[in-house]
């Protein structure tokens, strides 16, 4: 039953269905929001919202219905995190390379005082894990390898790992996301994971 | 049992359960999952690990960017809400109508979105509770707690008006416009993306600092207007009086056993009697209930942590800390830690000194400073022990009474400073974290990928690229500043190293308050350690420049105790170079100063460090001959008190009379008229014809003797004050010691002879109550070998100094200037057993020019010893043609010259070398001339 109901929902969106998209919009919003969390520039943090880029979203997503009913194969979801990232990527553009409001300049002309946002982040962060700082922080310098181990990873791989686990995708949406089989994308993710943790026991993780 | 292997399916369908189990807050276990599935291969056990490992990293970072949600609450049980005032940490605060009582109350709501995590509910009540509990007159009483409508919450006293953190400075604007956006953007609900904003920072409305000052203006307590409140003395005694409400308020709770754990100005409210309340006991934990807060959790806001809670410790003294920095902003207008990131928030917090509130607002009374100061020791020992104790000296300092903090002296900084170690590597690793997350969370490269399958244009592609490079330099750069500290890491730790060697084996203590650097040898100090030290220059330098006045102060000493190694190694010249990097470094030090601050306790400190450092220099540049650069420095020297006359202290007066003393006898330093006596051939130098050098030294003469006159007149002021300093009477021993020698040298025996009877008794008086300290018996044998005391026979005294110098010897037998002690006390024994016994006044000679020639292979730099030798064999060369050995004589006189000459020619020569080859040139021509033809 719910698969018609989904079923439903595309077919009502297909068609131009304002209020469906307010409805699937509101479904997804979760997801969608964490896309966001997940690809704003932390540069950004400070002056964008998440749900500003949200309510944008919404606004093309609904001026764009049309383009929707194009997309044969998309699920309703993949259409709107595609929305999403246009969105995203404008506001990346604007803020970012628009010469006037760059908010690199800014910091450096302009220091503030800590945003209390990232403070408390941390804090609780360290809180949550109940462990002293220091160990934490010991394992800081392997949170470093992480990284190297992440860039040093072949493109696709490294984004079929952002996908499924950042934006919480599913195999099935990764890999249409990325343009190949299932099959392709579940292998890359297996190999991409288990070589990182091959990587990771090698810096004692 | 054998297992079929996990197909690629399976395996992905595992990940995405096990994946969705972490995400719902389940803490799924590999183990289970392995039992569950079995794999040999083992690679599904490293692909659960992985998804565990991002998965986890996701969560830690999720947290901080979660925006939460502003309850719309209207009542909660038998209270009405009024309005949001603003939210911490733990939740939003709301003014509310306790309905029944008609009583406004302050109503605290644990945040929603924190309600489902059971640490923090159980914190919040556990806080309501500890708070409930106080009752002072400066702590905002808590009514009770409750629970409705899904909302955990606790109802407090309302106060009305604004907290300590409205009143200070600019980012306090900063954090109001942000509101307004908010506001604006927003609608009626104040909300911001911050978890941390304070109280003051969210009441609704953006002018709301306005109406704060306006409700406040109408307060019966004199305060003085806030932007120039450490300006001013009333200020300063309002800020101490509200200091000591709050610590007496927090001593109160810690004999409740209560810490509030969360001290800074948001957390201080001030009402409109101008009355200070301590709000927000947010964090409080009960002492001896520790089971929620384990010892290793973090609790509070960064910027006013203190170091120790880095590392998971926190008491009473903590709260001290805590204190101190909200003073200090309080008196400045800014806060101690102004870090702009988390990394570089621990790493002030760790690393940096605090900086002296004066610096940035001069007029703050130097016992308030030393108090803050005191309260914000990074070292909990360093602090004062309880709050009770900082409100009584804080009492004191508005009493007008003498405060019990006192300054600490640069050592005990610098000795705090460098244990200070073990935190900086944490440190490191902090701002990796930072890093990490950043670039990783931030997904640049992700983003940037998900751009080309999107197949955005080419042209928004290539902005990108050039973008990502640019955040990989900066990457780039974090790292090199990363790797700095590191190295700056390992530079603390070598020069604590050090400095702990030269405390431990080297330079006794006594050496150090009575010897002179330039006389204190460590043996056990080696070469590699002020070569070590030298190479630290660079990176306190480097640090210094973008860091504290501290590291430069560091750096100074750095390079004066490197300054004071080589010297007394014998390395003439490394020392002389790094003493010129310790004066320049002093020289900025003092720069900072002005007029203002001459009564500052560091500028004095400088300027006496500065001195110091040139007489060092003044004496290693005598010993090496240059007598013109050890004069001008003098001139420097007296220069620099001149134009800070007001600073001049006693340590300040200590200094100017060596630098007299120094100066007076330059001469006798660098070889020249080194003794009294110049060898059995009765004709001193100065009979030579006069050199250039020569005439310097006669005109010289008057102001040397006006010199050490100023310098002793000095010394004896000081002595008088303080009877009982050894250092001043050891210095006063010097100088009249060199008193007598230069007027000795201007034939002005009888008082000459008065000045060494003088030195001589000082010495023997301080030597009956200090039998162990070397230092005396050292300068004891030095005025015995350079004196022609009357009453005593040059025998007597030459015999007293050979024996002090055997005594010295015996307990440090490779101190070179023991070892040139020993050599003086022989000469002076030969030249009195000359008349008798020629045999051994020989062999004393000879053992005399053996010594020399041992010290001279050890510090080849030492011109001294060469020109020492020289004069030896001169002697010796004397003697001999007395009895007649011609050739032998000749051979002496050669081996002499020959020494000289060398030197000479690799340019290592002083005015004093060059005389004395005159001198023994000229005397080897009349043994080589053939005999005149007699006349008759």
């Amino acid at each position: 039953m719910l698969e018609q109901t989904e079923a439903d929902l595309v077919r009502k969106l297909r068609e131009g269905d304002q209020q469906t998209l307010a409805l699937v919009f509101s479904q997804f919003r979760e997801r969608l929001r964490r896309i966001v969390a997940f690809r704003l520039d932390y540069r950004l943090a400070g002056r964008i919202s998440h749900s500003d880029v949200l309510q944008e979203a919404y606004i093309a997503a609904a001026k764009r219905l049309d383009n929707f009913a194009t997309q044969e194969n998309m699920s309703a979801f993949l259409w709107l995190r595609l929305v999403v990232g246009q969105q995203l990527t404008d506001v990346h553009r604007q803020h970012l390379q628009a010469g006037k409001r760059d908010v690199r300049k800014e910091v450096a002309l302009q220091p503030k005082g800590l945003s209390p946002h990232t403070s408390v982040a941390i804090a609780n962060c360290l809180l949550d894990k109940r462990t002293a700082v220091s160990e934490v922080l010991a394992r800081a310098e392997q949170l470093e390898k992480l990284e190297c181990t992440l860039n040093q990873m072949d493109e696709v791989d490294r984004e079929v790992i952002a996908l499924r686990h950042f934006e919480e995708l599913s195999n099935i949406e990764a890999a249409r996301v990325i343009g190949i089989e299932p099959a392709a994308a579940s292998k890359r993710y297996i190999r991409a994971m288990t070589r990182l943790s091959d990587l990771m026991a090698q810096h004692r993780w | 049992m054998t297992t079929m292997p996990l197909t690629q399916e399976k395996v992905d369908q595992i990940a995405e359960e096990f994946s969705a189990a972490i995400r719902s807050g389940l803490a799924p276990s590999i183990a289970d999952y392995l039992q569950m599935y079995p794999d040999e291969s083992g690679q599904l056990a490293r692909l659960l690990e992985s998804i565990s490992m991002i998965e986890g990293m996701k969560q830690q970072f999720e947290m901080g960017k979660d925006e939460t949600t502003s309850p719309a609450i209207d009542a909660l049980d038998d209270y009405q809400i009024v309005r949001e005032i603003g939210r911490g940490g733990m939740g939003i605060v709301f003014e509310a109508l306790h309905q029944s009582l008609g009583r406004r109350v302050a109503i605290k709501v644990l945040a929603e979105s924190l309600l489902e995590r059971h640490q923090q509910l159980s914190r919040f009540r556990q806080e309501a509770r500890a708070a409930a509990r106080l009752r002072h007159s400066n702590i905002v009483p808590v009514y009770g707690v409750g629970h409705a409508n899904g909302y955990h919450y606790y109802v407090m006293d309302y106060v009305n008006g604004c907290s300590m953190a409205a009143w200070l400075g600019n980012a306090r604007t900063d954090y109001a416009n942000e509101n307004t956006h908010t506001l604006a953007s927003r609608g009626r609900t104040a909300r911001t993306t911050s978890l941390d904003a304070t109280i003051d920072t969210l009441q609704v409305g953006g002018n709301y600092s306005t109406t704060c000052w306006a409700n406040l203006k109408g307060g019966n307590d004199k305060r003085p207007s806030f932007l120039n409140l450490g300006a001013s003395k009333d200020g300063c005694r309002w800020i101490a009086r509200k200091g000591a409400t709050i610590c007496d308020a927090l001593e109160y709770a810690h004999t409740q056993g209560v810490l509030h754990r969360d001290i800074k100005p948001a957390n201080i409210l001030v009402d409109q009697a101008n009355e200070v309340w301590l709000a927000d006991f947010g964090l409080a934990k009960l002492f001896g209930q520790g089971e929620l807060t384990k010892s290793g959790d973090i609790i509070g806001t960064p910027q006013y942590m203190p170091p120790e809670s880095f590392n998971g410790k926190y008491d009473a003294r903590s709260e001290v800390f805590a204190v101190g920095l909200t003073l200090f902003e309080m008196l400045t207008g800014r806060p101690v830690n102004s870090g702009r990131s988390a990394s570089e928030i621990i790493r002030q917090a760790l690393l940096c000194d605090i900086p002296r509130p004066t610096k940035l607002t001069p007029t703050i009374p130097a016992d308030l400073e030393t108090i803050v100061l005191k309260a914000l020791c990074k070292e909990p020992e360093g602090r004062y022990q309880s709050a009770g104790e900082m409100r009584d000296d804080l009492l004191r300092y508005c009493d007008g009474r003498a405060i019990q903090a006192r300054r600490l002296s640069s050592m005990e900084r610098l000795l705090r400073w460098t244990k200070r170690e073990p935190l900086v590597s944490s440190l490191t690793a902090a701002s990796f974290l930072l890093l990490v997350a950043l670039s990783l969370v931030s997904g640049y490269g992700y983003f940037h990928v998900r751009l080309a399958l999107d197949q955005v244009e080419q042209s928004k592609r290539k902005i990108e690229d050039a973008l990502s490079k640019q955040t990989a330099a900066l990457a780039a750069a974090e790292h090199e500043r990363l790797r700095a500290e590191n190295n700056l890491q390992v530079a603390l730790k070598s020069f604590d190293h050090i400095m702990q060697n030269i405390s431990d084996r080297g330079i006794e203590i006594e050496d150090e308050v009575l010897g002179e650097a330039t006389d204190t040898v460590a043996a056990k100090v080696t070469q590699e350690d002020a070569a070590l030290l030298e190479s630290l220059l660079g990176f306190f330098d480097e640090l210094s420049t973008n860091n504290s006045e501290s590291l430069l102060e560091e750096s100074a000493l750095a390079a004066h105790r490197a300054g004071d190694i080589y010297a007394s190694l014998g390395r003439l010249k490394q020392a002389e170079k790094a003493y010129s990097e310790a004066k320049l470094r002093y020289a900025k030090l003092n720069k900072q100063f002005t007029a203002v601050d001459d009564h500052d306790a560091n500028a004095g400190h400088y300027l006496v460090a500065q001195a110091q450092v040139m007489n060092e220099l003044s004496a290693v540049s005598s010993l090496r001959g240059q007598l013109y650069l050890a004069s001008s420095l003098f001139e420097e020297t007296c220069e620099l008190f001149e134009a800070h006359v007001v600073r001049i202290d006693d340590a300040a007066k200590y200094e100017l009379a060596r630098a007299y003393r120094l100066f007076a006898s330059s001469g006798t330093r660098s070889g020249l008229d080194g003794l009294t006596h110049k060898g059995p051939l009765e004709r001193p130098v100065r009979t030579l014809p006069p050199a250039p050098q020569l005439m310097m030294l006669k005109q010289r003469s008057q102001r040397e003797r006006d010199a050490v006159e100023t310098g002793i007149a000095l010394l004896q002021e000081l002595v008088a004050a303080d009877q009982n300093n050894l250092q001043y009477q050891a210095e006063l021993a010097r100088a009249l010691r060199c008193k007598a020698i230069v007027l000795t040298r201007n034939r002005r025996r009888s008082e000459a002879e008065e000045a060494f009877k003088q030195s001589i008794a000082i010495l023997e008086n301080l030597l009956q109550d200090n039998r162990r300290s070397d230092s005396i018996r050292y300068e004891l044998a030095m005025t015995l070998v350079s004196s022609e005391a009357a009453g005593l026979s040059r025998a007597f005294r030459a015999n007293r100094a050979y024996d002090l110098s055997n005594q010295l010897l015996a307990a440090s037998p490779t101190v070179p200037r023991y070892r040139a002690l020993k050599a003086l006390a022989l000469e002076d024994l030969a030249y009195s057993s000359r008349m008798s016994r020629t045999e051994q006044t020989m062999d004393l000679l000879d053992e005399a020019v053996a010594i020399y020639e041992q010290l001279m292979l050890e510090s080849p730099e030492l011109i001294f010893y060469e020109t020492r030798r020289a004069q030896l064999l001169e002697m010796l060369a004397d003697v001999l043609a007395e009895k007649g050995e011609t050739d032998q004589a000749v051979v002496k006189l050669r081996q002499g010259i020959e020494g000289l000459q060398q030197r000479q020619q690799r340019l290592e020569t002083s005015s004093v070398s060059r005389l004395q080859l005159l001198s023994m040139r000229q005397k080897m021509r009349q043994l080589t001339l053939p005999p005149k033809p007699s006349l008759q």
